[in-house]
């Protein structure tokens, strides 16, 4: 966090066309190196997939992205904001950033259609109305207009997921972050799910 | 004689009175509820601040009104107090003055000492994962508390609250020792008043009784509205059975069953 704030304030030179930029990211948990020097640029409308064995740190840096984890040195841009120790930057990456958990974390008290409106609706102060609009609009998207008024417990693996991309893209995101979507769902649903984003033109 | 312990003519010539006196404990019971939950919040969140200072101070607190038996805090506020020249001086006064202001004050403390943990246990029984996601959708800390942890929190805690406001209610009894005439001590007057040992306490017992499981009947329905989302009005309908098997058919049914599965 020290070396984030002594560095100098001099913004970093990132391509228009850059859409996340890390420089030598480095997080430390104790004396363990997660990410020890991460270089990295991806590109506006590009869509990368980081491999790697368990522990090597893919989800650690997924999570420096929109600032769940604090990264302890080097620089990290994302569609030219750059992540600081300031909280303030932390909340104006995040409304660029969307995200996909591995176990989804969809919230058990609200059904699928009020999980997509919750934060349109706090954060950008949408009405009930067009926060409805809105998440109607991405859960179709998604092939879910018939489920909407179900309760995450009762949407299958495939289903939950589904609802969690609809309520990132609700945010409207230029960038999406999936950290292991399909780990939680049986072969099936994860060759469908990878071959319906395929078809996607938008992710990163 | 009736053959009963009780006095059944007694029993309804004491019942106004007895009334009166649940009306005090349901009054007792409310404002000690409403300060004793409104302390726990900010007791809470010190108790679960990183800073050092703050967090120290809400354990004592707890430590210390979960630790003293609610008996002894009154007869300290109600006889101690009086005692200091300063508070008895003081502004203070108006409240450790009166009876009503020493009982509220010692009830409340202890309620809140209980339910800052009980809301501690709540809050920090919401996953991480959900809280995370909030983040990373952009909401403020504050909207998460309002809108995700505490709608889970209670949900969590709703059974331990349940149990919490039983026993105390129960526990309000102890005001009488500090002239207050709630139902107890309504009950306690009767019987000196008659020498009759049951007939008042019973129609006390049965009014406590009564008062308990309609907060409890609250609270059953309070959970299962909170609790709609786990219901099935979604899922299609179960396929109605013809004629219904009563138990043994069912078992060998179900039986018969296991059998082919096997």
């Amino acid at each position: 966090m020290s070396a984030l704030t002594s560095m100098p304030p001099a913004p970093l030179a990132v391509p228009a066309d850059v859409a996340i930029a890390l420089t030598g990211v480095e997080k430390r948990y104790g004396t363990h190196r997660a990410l020890a020097g991460i270089d990295l640029a991806v590109g506006r409308g590009e869509r990368i997939v980081i491999c790697g064995p368990s522990g090597s740190g893919k989800s650690t840096l997924i999570r420096c992205i929109n600032g769940l984890e604090r990264h302890d040195g080097g620089r990290i841009v994302v569609n030219g904001i750059e992540l600081t120790s300031e909280d303030g930057t932390v909340q104006d990456v995040r409304q660029e950033v969307g995200m996909v958990f591995q176990h989804f974390n969809l919230f058990p008290h609200l059904n699928a259609l009020e999980n997509c409106m919750l934060a349109p609706r706090l954060n950008r102060g949408l009405s009930r109305a067009q926060a409805e609009t809105l998440a109607m609009k991405h859960l179709e998207r998604v092939h879910l207009a018939d489920h909407v008024r179900k309760y995450p417990g009762r949407l299958s693996g495939g289903q939950q997921q589904r609802v969690a991309i609809a309520r990132a893209l609700c945010m409207e995101p230029r960038i999406l972050l999936f950290d292991e979507p399909t780990s939680a769902l049986d072969p099936e649903w994860s060759t469908r799910c990878s071959a319906s984003w395929r078809n996607w033109r938008r992710a990163v | 004689m009736t053959g009963l312990p009780i006095d059944l003519t007694l029993a309804r010539d004491s019942l106004p009175a007895l009334l009166v006196g649940l009306r005090t404990t349901v009054f007792v019971v409310a404002l000690s509820l409403l300060f004793g939950l409104a302390l726990a919040f900010p007791i809470c969140f010190a108790r679960m601040s990183k800073l050092r200072f703050p967090a120290l101070m809400a354990e004592t607190f707890v430590v210390f009104f979960r630790g003293a038996p609610v008996l002894i805090l009154l007869y300290l506020v109600y006889y101690g107090f009086g005692q200091i020249d300063a508070l008895r001086n003081g502004p203070l006064w108006i409240l450790f003055g009166s009876a009503w202001g020493c009982a509220i004050v010692a009830l409340s403390l202890n309620h809140a000492a209980y339910m800052t943990e009980i809301l501690r246990g709540s809050l920090l029984a919401v996953p991480r994962g959900i809280v995370e996601a909030s983040e990373a959708l952009g909401v403020s800390q504050r909207n998460i508390f309002l809108h995700v942890k505490m709608p889970l929190a209670i949900r969590y805690g709703l059974k331990a609250y349940q149990n919490e406001v039983v026993s105390f209610i129960k526990g309000t009894a102890v005001v009488s020792v500090v002239t207050i005439t709630d139902l107890a001590a309504v009950a306690n007057g009767i019987f000196e008043e008659t020498y009759d040992p049951f007939t008042p306490i019973l129609c006390a017992a049965a009014l406590y009784w009564a008062f308990v499981n309609l907060v409890r009947i609250g609270f059953d329905l309070w959970g299962r509205w909170l609790d709609r989302h786990k219901m099935d009005r979604e899922r299609a309908p179960v396929p109605v059975l013809q004629n219904v098997p009563t138990r043994g058919r069912l078992l060998r049914q179900i039986g018969r069953v296991r059998g082919r599965v096997l």
